[in-house]
């Protein structure tokens, strides 16, 4: 077990170190920040300045190292437009909002896929059953964008039942109402979430499938266990193994996927600080967010990999 | 899964998301830097029924939350009526701001597609940045609403001679920490341009007032500002640069301060900044002008274009940027929402390479391609009505405009003859180049224009690098023959459109002098131009400019397409408001409805 955990961290840090690289190359060879810097007309004089001034002429080589060197002191520097803050701190200030909505919609694509899912493979080919894959179906086969788009119309302008878009209310009023924020994350954990809802669904569904056509639940079943309690005490919990890997690299996935979703609602997290650094070559900060997500991404299948190891014990003593 | 191939897997995943990340970032649709181009593509419109609105469907707007807008502007001359007082500046027949009818109104909330960076007025190259700092600090010069020069921080300004500008200040101007408004801040403001290494970089609108060469303090409320050459739309300039606080900017903290928290001498005082999500203010009750109505401004930062819409619609904010031109009529049927638009500020053109070897080279060649493209049928089909044609770089509003100018006529059939003239029977083919998501339907109209071209035997190779790459082909000279380009001069003074855009071209990439743009030669035209920059007379100024635009247009320098119109939407049960050419947002010049 422990050389297994070892293992798996060196693999992690070995993924961070080439997901730096990466994003270093990336990032160095396709544009000069310095064009978006000075107006269009300001010359190769103005440009050479601004140039020197960001440490962008010394040799490629010098600035990667110098780059490495920072990474692991989550030191990216500073943030080539808003000057008087550090990339991490741009980064850190607004990865809070985006856990909070990855991990509302993490929840609402649990909440939902579960029953569902569930449901659907006791009550296989029945009505419910094929509902929920159609369900599955529209979820997974609808953009992001639409979706989102759709319910603001909808619920918004149409109805008047929730807030357009924002974190908090536009006007910034009802500051004191408890109601506020989860009436804001509603929409927008409900677009993100679903698209991985969709997908969960049929997995729970195949999962429980596969756990419930062994000769274990049959022997329980026998012994005259109510269904209820077959499905709980003896079907879920083997048919969560596979699952919890899924949703290990599912949650990962929102905070990418938080992207369109941030940009649709308006909501202040990394991916619309990272979408406006990129748009903008504010290296510094790209470096910094693609560096978060990858970490995030890192930890949590991690994590979930010891979980597995946890749970499966063929892994824990093999 | 064996680990090993789990590995590999988010290495693959995390290569993706920068790909996505990448991607997004060059995608296509809205991207509002161009500030007018809110270019929502691919508006699946297809029966524009308003129950089906939401299906005009921003093709992912990641890019709105582009960009820094580069308004590369400077500043600019009203219209020719403002001739006579231009160099001697101060202009009593406009009251400015105006003393507005009507009740106060609690708040406003402005709805932008692009938060500011940063809230130092001379540090940033963005309009919403400067449509937000426009009312918590003043300029030394207003521009009015029809775009002419009147006092602010300025009562009046003079030229003592060709290059020694006099400016007296306006007395009982207060800050709002308190302390006193004097000819110290505005040294102290325009010295800040000067430092060539401040840290971590020089400010960014540093080139804007490079022609500077020392600001002196005469007494308290005089200033003297002498440049290292003739520079005859300073006043221009001085329009768009705020003026910041000697003591407030002052010391090793001072950048930081005011790049955090502006603080000015304008009608609202700053209260917070939220990044990405709201800038607020609140009046300022020691303004030197007119109380504005709205007690409380906030400017938010919605990137996709829909989600603004849907704001608007459901009462949330009262004013939005970069309206889509087929959202439009929607807009205008409900009674809740209202339309303003403004002639913009910014021409689309196609520059012509007619200094390399080829068909180019020849008038009646480049004469034929403007007469080819049926820019009335583009304005209606593609824009929605919302553009005017151009005949020159120029508009109407631009010092330096010739009104004696006619447009090209949509004649394919002349076009066809002209080329025959000019030995091209069976027409050529070349390379076309146009941006796609900078500028309002840049691609559909380019589009539209290569097929137009071809109807008349000019084939293109058509291409649409990303806008990064786009700016780099320019600035190292590799463009396409023919590329697309818009042009936001709000100097409002020829200068920097004629200068920049139409000086001799570059003869190496690494030489200061030479504009980067130009692919054309014309002796009179330059000559015009560069002489131009240097005379004070304002009629003979007027009349060079004229001149060279009459000039640029016969020998078709470019082919002409049109001025862009901005368009805003508003909330008009509650407020009542104008849009303005240069695109500003100026709460003060917002009434209430009734």
């Amino acid at each position: 077990m422990l050389k297994y955990i070892i293992r798996r961290l060196v693999q992690a840090i070995l993924v961070i170190i080439g997901v730096s690289f990466i994003s270093f190359m990336l990032l160095h060879l396709t544009g000069d920040p310095v064009d978006l810097l000075v107006p269009l007309d300001a010359g190769p004089v103005a440009r050479q300045e601004m140039r020197v001034a960001l440490g962008l002429d010394k040799p490629l080589f010098e600035q990667y190292f110098r780059f490495m060197g920072g990474v692991w002191r989550f030191d990216f520097g500073r943030s080539i437009f808003q000057s008087s803050k550090t990339a991490m701190q741009v980064v850190g200030a607004a990865l809070p909002n985006t856990l909070l909505l990855a991990g509302c919609a993490f929840v609402v694509a649990l909440l939902i896929s579960f029953p569902v899912g569930i449901l659907s493979a006791v009550k296989r080919n029945t009505w419910i059953d094929r509902a929920g894959m159609i369900f599955a179906l529209i979820g997974q086969s609808i953009p992001v964008f639409l979706l989102g788009t759709l319910f603001v119309w909808l619920f918004a302008v149409q109805l008047g039942w929730l807030p357009s878009d924002g974190m908090r209310d536009s006007r910034g009023q009802n500051l004191d109402d408890f109601w506020d924020l989860p009436r804001h994350l509603l929409l927008p954990s409900l677009s993100l979430g679903l698209f991985t809802t969709a997908r969960q669904v049929r997995l729970v569904r195949s999962s429980m499938l596969e756990v419930l056509s062994q000769d274990y639940i049959r022997t329980a079943r026998s012994k005259g266990l109510r269904q209820f309690m077959v499905l709980r005490r003896h079907a879920l919990k083997n048919a969560m193994i596979p699952i919890i890997t899924i949703l290990g690299l599912d949650f990962a996935t929102l905070l990418s996927g938080a992207v369109i979703t941030e940009n649709i609602f308006s909501w202040p997290g990394v991916g619309r600080a990272a979408v406006e650094a990129i748009n903008q070559h504010d290296f510094p900060v790209v470096q910094a967010a693609v560096f978060v997500v990858a970490l995030g991404y890192v930890l949590i299948n991690l994590m979930v990999d010891l979980l597995y190891a946890y749970l499966n014990p063929r892994i824990r003593f093999g | 899964m064996k680990t090993k191939t789990r590995n590999l897997g988010l290495v693959m995943t995390a290569l993706m998301l920068l790909g996505l990340l990448a991607a997004c970032g060059d995608s296509t649709a809205t991207s509002v830097p161009a500030t007018t181009a809110a270019a929502t593509s691919a508006a699946a419109a297809t029966t524009a029924k308003a129950t089906t609105a939401a299906a005009v469907a921003t093709t992912a707007s990641v890019a709105t939350t582009a960009a820094v807008v580069a308004t590369t502007a400077a500043g600019g001359v009203a219209t020719t009526a403002v001739a006579t007082t231009a160099a001697t500046g101060t202009n009593p027949a406009v009251v400015y701001p105006p003393t507005l009818a009507g009740g106060p109104i609690d708040q406003i909330v402005f709805a932008q597609g692009v938060d500011p960076t940063t809230l130092d007025p001379n540090d940033h190259n963005e309009t919403p940045a400067g449509n937000v700092l426009n009312n918590i600090y003043d300029t030394l010069i207003f521009w009015s609403p029809d775009l002419k020069l009147v006092p602010r921080l300025a009562e009046s300004w003079k030229q003592l001679d060709e290059v020694t500008w006099e400016i007296k200040l306006r007395k009982g101007v207060k800050w709002q920490d308190g302390s006193d408004f004097s000819a110290d801040d505005v040294k102290f403001t325009f010295d800040r341009y000067q430092k060539a290494d401040r840290q971590p970089r020089p400010v960014q609108r540093r080139a804007n007032l490079k022609s500077i060469k020392e600001t002196k303090v005469v007494d308290p409320n005089t200033l003297q500002i002498t440049t290292s050459a003739p520079f005859p739309s300073l006043p221009n300039q001085l329009a768009v640069e705020g003026i910041v606080s000697k003591k407030y900017g002052s010391g090793d903290k001072g950048d930081t301060i005011l790049e955090l928290a502006p603080m000015g001498t304008g009608p609202y005082k700053f209260v917070e900044w939220k990044k990405n999500d709201y800038i607020d203010m609140v009046i300022n009750p020691n303004y030197w002008g007119p109380a504005p109505k709205a007690q409380k401004v906030r400017f938010r930062t919605i990137p996709d274009a829909q989600t603004r819409l849907s704001a608007l619609q459901s009462g949330a904010v009262d004013v939005i940027t970069n309206v889509a031109p087929e959202l439009v009529d929607q807009l205008n049927k409900s009674d809740k929402t209202g339309i303003t638009t403004a002639p913009s500020v910014r021409v689309i053109f196609i520059i012509l390479n007619s200094l390399d070897e080829g068909p180019l080279k020849n008038a009646k060649v480049r004469q034929a391609l403007n007469m080819a493209v049926d820019r009335d049928g583009i304005i209606k089909a593609i824009l929605n009505d919302n553009g005017i044609k151009i005949a020159q770089p120029l508009t109407d509003r631009h010092f330096g405009y010739n009104p004696n100018i006619s447009q090209y006529a949509y004649d394919p059939d002349k076009a066809k003859q002209l080329l025959k003239e000019a030995g091209y029977p069976n027409g050529f083919e070349m390379t076309f180049n146009f941006p796609n998501g900078r500028y309002l339907k840049d691609k559909e109209i380019g589009e539209a224009i290569a097929s137009q071209w071809a109807d008349i035997g000019v084939k293109t190779k058509t291409s649409s690098p990303v806008w990064t790459d786009y700016v780099g082909l320019i600035n190292n000279r590799k463009q396409a023959q023919a590329y697309l380009l818009g042009w936001g001069n709000n100097t409002w003074d020829a200068d920097n459109t004629l200068f920049t855009l139409l000086d001799k071209p570059k003869a190496d990439v690494t030489v200061a002098d030479g504009s980067v743009y130009s692919y054309w030669i014309n002796e009179k035209a330059q000559k015009n131009i560069l002489e131009a920059k240097t005379v004070s007379d304002v009629k003979k100024r007027e009349s060079l400019y004229q001149e060279a635009e009459q000039i640029v247009h016969d020998d078709a320098a470019w082919v002409f397409l049109h001025q862009q119109k901005d368009i805003y939407a508003f909330n008009k049960a509650k407020i009542k408001w104008q849009a303005r050419s240069d695109e500003a947002l100026n709460a003060f010049e917002v009434a209430a409805a009734k």
